[in-house]
C-alpha cells in the first residue's frame, strides 16, 4: 500500500496550504481597496457572465413558464385586491406629482441643484447567484459601461436589497443586506417616529430565523414604536436619502441588556427577485 | 486509450466542467426562494459532481488536476471575487478521488459515497477558512443549517445527474 503522506508530499501540502491562505488574504485586501478588480480578472468575469447567460437561457424559459402557470391561479384574487387599492393610488400619485413640482420650484428658488434625495435609476437583471450559502451575493448584468460604481445601493421592488461590491465591465456583484459578512460596509438609516422626528442608526445584521434586519447604534429608542417607517439617511457612502428599507417589527434589549436593538421587517423580499434597480445618487460622495 | 480519444477528452471535459460550474449559480438563482430560505441554506455543488465522476472514471488522466485548478480560479473570481478557495480545494478533490480509486471499485454506490465524503470535506474546509477570514457562524448552526441540507440536496442532484453524466463520459471516451 503506497503511503498517502510521504515526507516530500507533506512538504508540498504545507506549502500549498500556506499559499492558499496567503492568496485569499491578498485577494480580500485587493477587493476591499480597489474600485474595480484587476483587468485580467475583469475579462475572466465578463466572459463567465456571457457564458452563464447562455447556460441559463433554457432553464430560465422553463422557470418562466412554470411561474406563469402558478401566477395564473392567483391572478383572480390579486385582481380583486388590487382594484380596491388602485382608486387610492391615483389620489396618492396626484398628490405626489404636485409635491414633486412644488419641491422642484422651491429648490430652484434656493438655488439647490441636487440634494441627497435626488437619484437616477439603473435597472438590471440578475444573472446568477453565488452557490456559497455563507456569501449572499448575486451577479447582475450591468457593469462599468452602464455607469455602475462600487458601493452604490441596490433596490428590488419597494425596498433596499444590498450594495454593489465589485464592478466588472459588463457585470457586477451585489452583496445582499442579509449577509453575515462582518467586514462589509453598513447602511446608515433613520427611523421616523410618530412625532415626526428622525432617529439615526445603522443596519448591523440580519436575523435569518425571523427574517428581520437588526438596527443598532440608535441615538435613542424611546420614541420608536412598532410600525415606524425606516429608510436610508444618506449619511456616508453613495446612498441617497429616503430609500425605503421597511417597518419596525420589534424592539428588544440586546444580549447584555444594555442597549435596545430595533428589528425591522424589510420591504424587499430578500430571497425572491429577478430584476433589481441600482441607485445612482446625483450628489457626489466618497 | 488511443491518442484521438485523449485529445477529445482534453477538449470536451473542460467544456462540460465549465457548463456544470455555471449551472451551480443558475440553479442557485432559479430556486433561491427555496434554497436560501430559513431553516436551511443549501449550496449547490454540480461542478464537484463533474470533478468526482470524471476523475473516478479517468484517474490516469494527470491533466485533470490543472483543469480543476484553472476552472476553480474562474469559480472564485466569478462567484465570490476572493481567489483561493476553489482554486486549491478543487485540485485537492481531484487528488483525493485519484488516490481513492486505488482501493474502491467503480460503481454508482461507491462514486456517490466518495462524492458525499468530498462534499463534506469541502464544506468543512470552506467553513474553517471563512471563520479565519471574518464570516464566521456558530458550529452547531453550520451543521444543521448548512451542511445537513447541502448534503441532502446534493445527494439528490447526484442521483439525478449520475446516469446522464456517465452516459456522456461513455460517449466521449469510445
Amino acid at each position: 500500500m503506497p503511503k498517502f503522506f510521504s515526507n516530500k508530499k507533506l512538504i508540498i501540502l504545507l506549502i500549498t496550504i500556506v499559499a492558499m491562505i496567503g492568496l485569499i488574504a491578498v485577494s480580500i485586501n485587493v477587493k476591499d481597496r480597489r474600485n474595480t478588480p484587476p483587468v485580467i480578472q475583469q475579462i475572466g468575469n465578463d466572459a463567465a457572465g456571457f457564458a452563464s447567460q447562455v447556460v441559463a437561457a433554457p432553464i430560465n424559459s422553463l422557470h418562466t413558464g412554470f411561474t406563469a402557470m402558478v401566477n395564473l391561479v392567483n391572478t383572480y384574487q390579486d385582481n380583486e385586491q388590487l382594484k380596491k387599492q388602485l382608486d387610492e393610488l391615483d389620489q396618492v400619485k396626484e398628490t405626489n406629482a404636485t409635491l414633486k413640482r412644488e419641491n422642484k420650484d422651491l429648490k430652484q428658488q434656493l438655488k439647490l441643484n441636487s440634494t441627497l434625495t435626488n437619484y437616477k435609476k439603473i435597472t438590471a437583471a440578475v444573472i446568477t447567484r453565488s452557490p456559497a450559502s455563507w456569501q449572499n451575493q448575486v451577479v447582475i448584468n450591468k457593469g462599468q459601461v452602464n455607469g455602475i460604481v462600487k458601493n452604490m445601493p441596490v433596490m428590488t421592488g419597494s425596498g433596499l436589497l444590498g450594495r454593489i461590491v465589485e464592478v466588472n465591465k459588463t457585470n457586477s456583484k451585489v452583496e445582499l443586506i442579509s449577509t453575515s459578512n462582518k467586514n462589509t460596509n453598513s447602511f446608515a438609516i433613520e427611523v421616523k417616529t410618530a412625532s415626526g422626528t428622525y432617529v439615526n442608526g445603522i443596519i448591523s445584521g440580519y436575523n435569518a430565523d425571523k427574517k428581520e434586519l437588526i438596527i443598532s447604534q440608535l441615538s435613542s429608542t424611546d420614541d420608536i414604536k412598532k410600525g415606524n417607517v425606516v429608510s436610508t439617511s444618506g449619511l456616508g457612502g453613495l446612498t441617497p436619502r429616503g430609500l425605503y428599507v421597511g417597518k419596525v417589527a420589534n424592539i428588544r434589549k440586546d444580549n447584555y441588556g444594555l442597549t435596545n436593538s430595533v428589528y425591522v421587517k424589510p420591504a424587499a423580499n430578500i430571497n425572491d427577485f429577478t430584476v433589481v434597480t441600482v441607485i445612482n445618487r446625483s450628489v457626489e460622495g466618497n | 486509450m488511443t491518442r484521438i480519444t485523449n485529445n477529445r477528452l482534453k477538449w470536451l471535459i473542460p467544456i462540460i466542467w465549465v457548463v456544470l460550474f455555471l449551472l451551480d449559480g443558475v440553479i442557485s438563482v432559479t430556486f433561491q426562494g427555496w434554497l436560501f430560505n430559513y431553516p436551511w441554506s443549501v449550496s449547490i455543488q454540480a461542478f464537484l459532481i463533474g470533478i468526482v465522476m470524471t476523475t473516478y472514471r479517468f484517474p490516469e488522466q494527470r491533466w485533470l488536476l490543472w483543469t480543476a485548478l484553472v476552472i476553480g480560479l474562474f469559480y472564485d473570481s466569478f462567484y465570490s471575487g476572493i481567489i483561493g478557495y476553489y482554486t486549491f480545494l478543487m485540485p485537492a478533490a481531484v487528488l483525493f478521488v485519484r488516490w481513492v480509486t486505488n482501493y474502491l471499485p467503480n460503481s454508482a454506490l461507491f462514486q456517490a459515497t466518495v462524492y458525499i465524503l468530498v462534499l463534506i470535506g469541502l464544506e468543512f474546509s470552506l467553513y474553517i477558512l471563512n471563520g479565519f477570514f471574518g464570516a464566521s457562524t456558530d458550529f452547531a448552526l453550520f451543521i444543521t443549517y448548512n451542511l445537513g441540507p447541502t448534503v441532502a440536496v446534493n445527494t439528490v442532484l447526484f442521483a439525478a445527474l449520475y446516469y446522464p453524466y456517465s452516459k456522456l463520459l461513455g460517449k466521449i471516451s469510445v
